[in-house]
């Protein structure tokens, strides 16, 4: 089987929001969305600190959809629209997305955005990967892995803009693939791990 | 629902450009009904489901100095995706949310459309569109009248940097024999003090750090935030740091670089010099220098008359080896230990002593090192902790890593401590270190600005355009930032991109400046500060945009790069080339231009030799636009001959006497002291820097940067409760020399006592004023006699802060 995941350093990870935008762009992401967001750990504003001055120290954390093996998203979505595919991803069917929103009450990540009006693209057109799906008000939209391009056997543009390489994109069923020894070498940990959603994207300092 | 899942390249079903309606309001167009919209500029997309898509690849911003090489896929005439271009090494591949953001940023609403004629007051922002014969006839009707009446320095011409070295030839100043603004004043603030020490041009790196930092034990950053302000350069400060080298920030503010170093040291603003000079005082007391360089190498052995201060030496004739061009220059004596006389420094067998005082003809004569030790006395490391408010051991430990460790780095950057008025000091500061021990001209370690330079000589080997003799800018009547503040013969004003409000402080005084002219012509791609001051606005396009297949040929960093067009100029705008030489035209004198990008570059190429012999504009075009020359990985390191009278690295600067600089003495900033009576209205140091959203103004008009990102000043949780204020509030910021509203940042990483604010954001997106409202345009006066003139000490500001 394949089971496709990311592993991100923290300590590479310098919160410059390139693979935000590299994300928005790629899957044409709508204004006021974002599908992957790096946030100050701890901090209501970007480049924060924890501590006072001068004793402080500082982690970024970039977070999108964690394709968890075990999604509580897809448990509760009672049409099917989203699902696990055949490569360990967690996608949705657009057009069987009744807008109902319970995965978005369900994920722990707060992964998902909602079209609550006719999505908004500034330019106003279809930037971004000709062969991403268009989405229309009333679904749901997050991360998919950029399942365009993983398909064609490239990595996610976010792993391909990344300007430190914080971020890993493989195979997890591979023991020998870079991603599986990276978790296994930094003792890479999962967020929110006692929600028991197994998540595919790993994280280590 | 089955519609919604057709593919990307498929026509939306909303219209194209639905903002078009805001960038006619940004303008403020008093002619808006008559003006056409961003929607009938643009072809409507083709009607079919799979878009047309083609690539072209070019070299993005250059004023970042990461001269990232892109791949753009361009789908039915419009920007979809921009990639590395991996036609590079794949290290060598890089892009950062910049260069992605442009797929939006092209196409902002604040493009100017058209060429523009003002019909309200200055500043006002009141335009009507007109056409490009009648703008352009503005402005060499204005420059003509002018240059007739005053003469040809009436015209002051300028490229900022928001504009320069793009889609340009840049040759109009010296056709029009054009005033251009004399010292730029920006980043070379520590250079003044470092090249009268190791040569002119030395800050630019004395070797080619970049790729040398994993070579190094230690790395000090030096008030330098490379992860944000040059994100492509953060490959080399992770290398360095998975090589094992130590790396050190300090600064003022917790940056995202200090937070990635090993330890961040926290600096009083417009201190680093007494941080510096504390370091060499650990230094010399703990007996941490290298005797063997220093004797060698440095001008600490030198002698010095210790009545005059003068270095004890015969004036002589010295032949430049590459010239051949004599020139008379002072050889300095050194006391020789072995026959107990004072003897020529570079006499055979000399073996000069490094510490001592003698008497020779009735002079005292003490070698340049001792009269350091004795020059420093008062310079305690207790003394540099006050001062700095750095714990005195942790100066002594930054001198022990320093000098101790192995190679080390001592990197500043482009907007720290550079903007306060005694970055000269620092920068002399750090010669007297690296002149101690030794680190510089070796594997790993180096003392400046690590931009890039040093192995990437590529453009030096391309053929200059050449102008027939006559054509010459005129000789500067003084720097830019001098001329609101003294007499001067400019009258007319033609600048690419906004040189007012980006290059000097104090906009008040310089836009009344700016005001007071006769005419003042802009040409820039955006809405910027200074637009609305114009007379005339002339539309340029974005380097995405062209009117033929290639476009700039750029340096790269190891590579060559041939930009190709992306899209065809939106709107009505067109290359800074086409403007240059429709301007050029008015006074017959475009036959001196090249007539294309593609002349241009070929006649670049022309005699293409060295590391870029056999370059062609075809090989660029089969090869993705870009040809590496570097043919090796290793970095060209300076050697120890340095560009000095004598050769060395020289800690004593004789022709600072007068100045009490010989040796650095530390002076406070002009305003950013802690004792400055003004403090009593204007407690807060007000200090500006990058931003991962910017480069200077550049990117303003990003949406989507907008939705993170806007005018925003950062302030210790300290002083916005002492005030009352709130993340999101709306505060005023205040000195005598403006004011300013933005919005109010709580952060934890600000030190108390200053604010921060990275620069910066067109004026018009502020709710009242901008920035440079209240920044300090004090001229240092004993700059006038170095190298770069005075710095523009942006940083060297107090205000005060209130909820608005």
């Amino acid at each position: 089987m394949t089971k496709l995941g990311l592993a991100i350093s923290l300590d590479r990870c310098i919160g410059c929001q390139t693979c935000a935008n590299a994300c928005k762009m790629q899957n044409s992401v709508p204004m006021g969305m974002q599908w992957n967001r790096v946030v100050t750990e701890g901090c209501d504003i970007m480049d924060g600190a924890h501590g006072t001055y001068p004793d402080l120290s500082r982690t970024y954390l970039p977070i999108a959809c964690q394709h968890c093996e075990n999604p509580a998203c897809l448990k509760v979505c009672p049409t099917g629209a989203t699902y696990k595919d055949e490569m360990g991803r967690v996608e949705i069917n657009y057009d069987n997305c009744i807008g109902c929103r319970m995965c978005m009450a369900a994920c722990p990540y707060n992964a998902r955005s909602f079209n609550w009006e006719d999505p908004v693209h500034d330019p106003d057109f279809n930037y971004g990967d000709k062969d991403v799906p268009v989405r229309v008000k009333g679904v749901a939209e997050k991360c998919t892995l950029c399942k365009e391009r993983t398909d064609r056997g490239d990595e996610p543009m976010c792993v391909k803009c990344c300007p430190t390489k914080a971020r890993t994109f493989g195979d997890l069923d591979d023991p020998k693939s870079a991603i599986s020894q990276l978790i296994r070498e930094k003792h890479a940990y999962v967020l929110l791990e006692d929600k028991g959603t197994k998540p595919q994207v790993h994280y280590f300092d | 629902m089955g519609e919604t899942t057709v593919s990307r390249g498929a026509l939306s079903r909303r219209s194209f450009l639905k903002g078009a309606g805001a960038a006619a309001g940004a303008l403020g167009l008093a002619g808006a009904a008559g003006m056409t919209t961003a929607q009938d500029w643009l072809a409507p997309a083709k009607a079919h489901a799979e878009g047309e898509e083609r690539v072209a690849y070019l070299c993005h911003q250059f004023h970042c100095l990461s001269a990232c090489c892109l791949k753009c896929t361009v789908r039915d005439g419009r920007l979809a995706l921009i990639e590395p271009n991996d036609a590079l090494r794949e290290e060598d591949q890089r892009i950062c949310l910049r260069g992605i953001n442009e797929i939006q940023h092209v196409y902002a609403a604040d493009r100017i459309q058209t060429p523009l004629r003002r019909v309200g007051e200055r500043g006002e922002g009141k335009f009507e569109a007109i056409t490009w014969d009648e703008a352009i006839k503005a402005v060499a009707d204005a420059i003509k009248e002018s240059q007739a009446k005053y003469g040809d320095n009436s015209f002051f011409f300028r490229k900022s940097t928001e504009a320069s070295s793009a889609h340009g030839s840049g040759y109009l100043a010296a056709l029009l024999h054009a005033e251009t603004g004399g010292n730029w004043g920006l980043d070379r603030g520590q250079a003044n003090g470092l090249d009268a020490g190791c040569g002119v041009g030395a800050f630019r790196a004395t070797n080619n750090a970049l790729a040398e930092w994993p070579l190094a034990s230690t790395i000090i950053f030096l008030g330098f935030n490379p992860l944000e302000s040059s994100i492509a350069w953060t490959k080399a400060f992770f290398d360095a740091k998975d090589a094992g080298a130590k790396i050190i920030t300090v600064d003022t503010r917790f940056s995202p670089t200090a937070s990635k170093s090993h330890q961040w040291v926290s600096v009083k603003p417009g201190t680093d010099a007494a941080l510096v000079i504390g370091m060499v005082r650990a230094i010399m007391d703990e007996g941490w220098y290298d005797e063997e360089f220093m004797k060698a190498h440095t001008g600490y052995p030198f002698l010095i008359d210790r009545a005059t201060g003068e270095v004890y030496g015969v004036m002589r004739d010295v032949t430049d080896e590459k010239t051949g061009k004599v020139s008379r220059k002072k050889a300095p004596y050194v006391w020789d230990v072995a026959t107990g006389t004072a003897r020529l420094f570079d006499e055979e067998g000399v073996d000069p002593a490094l510490e001592g005082t003698w008497e020779v003809d009735g002079r005292t004569l003490v070698t340049e090192f001792s009269a350091l030790r004795e020059a420093y006395e008062p310079y305690t490391l207790e003394w540099a902790g006050e001062v700095s408010s750095v714990d005195p051991a942790v100066i002594r430990g930054l001198a022990d890593d320093y000098a101790n460790r192995g190679p080390a780095f001592l990197c500043f950057g482009l907007g720290g401590p550079d903007k306060y008025t005694n970055a000269d000091v620092l920068g002399h500061a750090l010669v007297l270190v690296t002149a101690l021990t030794g680190n510089t001209g070796k594997k790993g370690c180096g003392t400046g600005w690590y931009g890039g330079g040093g192995a990437f000589h590529a453009t030096s080997a391309l053929q200059s355009w050449k102008l027939p003799e006559e054509f010459k800018a005129s000789k500067s009547q003084m720097p830019m930032y001098d001329m609101p503040y003294n007499d001067n013969n400019v009258h007319v004003a033609l600048t690419f991109g906004d040189a007012f409000t980006l290059e000097a402080a104090d906009a008040n005084s310089m836009l009344e400046w700016v005001k007071g002219l006769d005419f003042f012509a802009i040409c820039d791609i955006y809405h910027s500060s200074a637009v609305d001051y114009a007379d005339i606005v002339l539309p340029a396009c974005s380097k995405f945009e062209c009117d033929e297949e290639v476009t700039d040929l750029r340096d790269a960093k190891g590579y060559l790069s041939l930009g190709q067009k992306c899209i065809d100029p939106l709107f009505e705008s067109k290359t800074d080339l086409e403007i240059e030489r429709l301007i050029a035209a008015q006074w017959g004198y475009d036959q001196y231009l090249p007539k294309s990008h593609e002349e241009y570059a070929r006649h670049r190429l022309s005699k293409a030799k060295g590391n870029i012999e056999g370059f062609t504009i075809e090989k660029f075009q089969a090869n993705q636009g870009v040809l590496r020359y570097l043919d090796s990985d290793e970095p060209v390191r300076s050697t120890l001959k340095f560009a000095t009278d004598t050769g060395r690295m020289e800690p004593y600067y004789e022709k600072q006497i007068k100045f009490g600089q010989a040796f650095p003495t530390y002076e406070t900033p002009n305003e950013a002291y802690e004792d400055n009576a003004k403090r009593q209205q204007y407690p807060l140091v007000f200090m500006q820097g990058k931003s991962c959203f910017r480069i200077h103004a550049y990117y303003s008009a990003s949406a989507w940067f907008q939705e993170y990102f806007g005018p925003q000043v950062n302030i210790s949780p300290v002083d916005a409760e002492a005030r009352g204020i709130a993340t999101g509030d709306a505060v005023r910021i205040t000195n005598d020399r403006g004011t300013f509203v933005c919005t109010a940042l709580v952060n934890n990483a600000i030190q108390p006592g200053t604010l921060f604010m990275a620069e910066t954001t067109y004026n018009h997106y502020y709710p009242e004023g901008f920035l440079q409202n209240v920044t300090n345009s004090h001229r240092q006066e004993r700059c006038y006699e170095m190298t770069y003139g005075p710095q523009i000490p942006y940083n060297d500001t107090l205000v005060e802060i209130e909820k608005a």
